[in-house]
């Protein structure tokens, strides 16, 4: 927790954003680079799903995006409640809108995927309602944010909202197993993968690009919320000598 | 790839939708943070003016 601390103070912070942001931004650039060409060039189609299987390299990644920021949000609402951690708040709601861009991505290339394969877009199955829900959580919590002026109580209700929705992410992940569902079993386990390493290679670079590229977006998003909390301060300082 | 394959406007899509919604909220994100910036800066030059016109008044 030591660790964590000495990150609390906005500054430090900052100093670090400034540091890390050049190459974390060169990394994500490099990883799409490198994943787009390794999906589109080098897998091959699949003798059953032909092209169609290229979906997966962007409909996994969006997926797994969407599943750990919202866990990533999750922690940090705890880390805020249990331990008034002052970025916990600001990181937790600077990750909502890319969390919900990533879970429409996989909603929306999950219908595409879903046309060809199973002769329709949307199903009402459990892991395809349980992602829903997910989106839903993630507008909600956005909601919460937008809606409330009151910082403190906006974070709140905003951390309830985010620990509360947590319960939804196992679900999502065992929803294919607990019940009955078209959408098929995780590729990756324990025990290994059931996937070609000529899939799982692109599937993984592509994993690791929108890994980073959640990273490079939330660190410019946290700096941003700083930013924005302080020129408030400022205002009301202001308004106060005026 | 084969872009005379079977369903290949379905995969077109989805990488032509995953690539507009990740760029534009790249450059959402950017523009609001340089935004921020610009707006602090401005702030902060204001309020130095400020307190040095206070000190000359004194």
């Amino acid at each position: 927790m030591a660790r964590i601390e000495k990150f609390a103070n906005p500054t430090r912070f900052l100093r670090l954003q400034e540091a890390v942001q050049p190459w974390v931004t060169v990394i994500t650039v490099l990883l799409f680079a490198a994943g787009l060409y390794f999906a589109l060039v080098k897998a091959p189609a699949d003798y059953q799903q032909g092209e169609t299987v290229r979906i997966m390299f962007v409909h996994v990644p969006a997926a797994w995006g969407a599943t750990m920021v919202y866990m990533f949000m999750a922690v940090s609402s705890a880390v805020a409640v249990i331990f008034r951690h002052p970025l916990a708040d600001l990181s937790a709601k600077a990750a909502a809108p890319i969390g919900a861009v990533f879970t429409f991505l996989a909603l929306v290339t999950g219908a595409l995927w879903g046309k060809p394969m199973w002769g329709t877009y949307w199903v009402w199955d459990a892991r395809l309602t349980s992602f829903f829900v997910l989106f839903l959580l993630y507008l909600g919590y956005i909601a919460v944010w937008q809606a409330i002026d009151d910082y403190h109580r906006a974070a709140k209700i905003a951390a309830v909202v985010a620990l509360v929705g947590a319960i939804n992410v196992p679900i999502i992940k065992f929803s294919v197993e607990w019940w009955n569902s078209l959408h098929q079993p995780s590729i990756m386990s324990t025990s290994g993968s059931s996937v070609h390493s000529s899939i799982l290679v692109p599937l993984l670079i592509m994993v690791a690009a929108y890994s980073f590229l959640f990273l490079t977006l939330h660190l410019l998003a946290i700096r941003s919320e700083l930013r924005k909390r302080k020129i408030q301060q400022l205002q009301l300082a202001q308004a106060q000598e005026v | 790839m084969d872009f005379a394959a079977k369903h290949i406007e379905f995969v077109l899509a989805c990488y032509g939708i995953s690539a507009a919604l990740l760029v534009i909220m790249t450059i959402a994100v950017v523009l609001r943070s340089k935004q921020h910036d610009r707006q602090l800066a401005m702030l902060e030059k204001a309020r130095g003016r400020a307190n040095n016109s206070k000190k000359a008044a004194s």
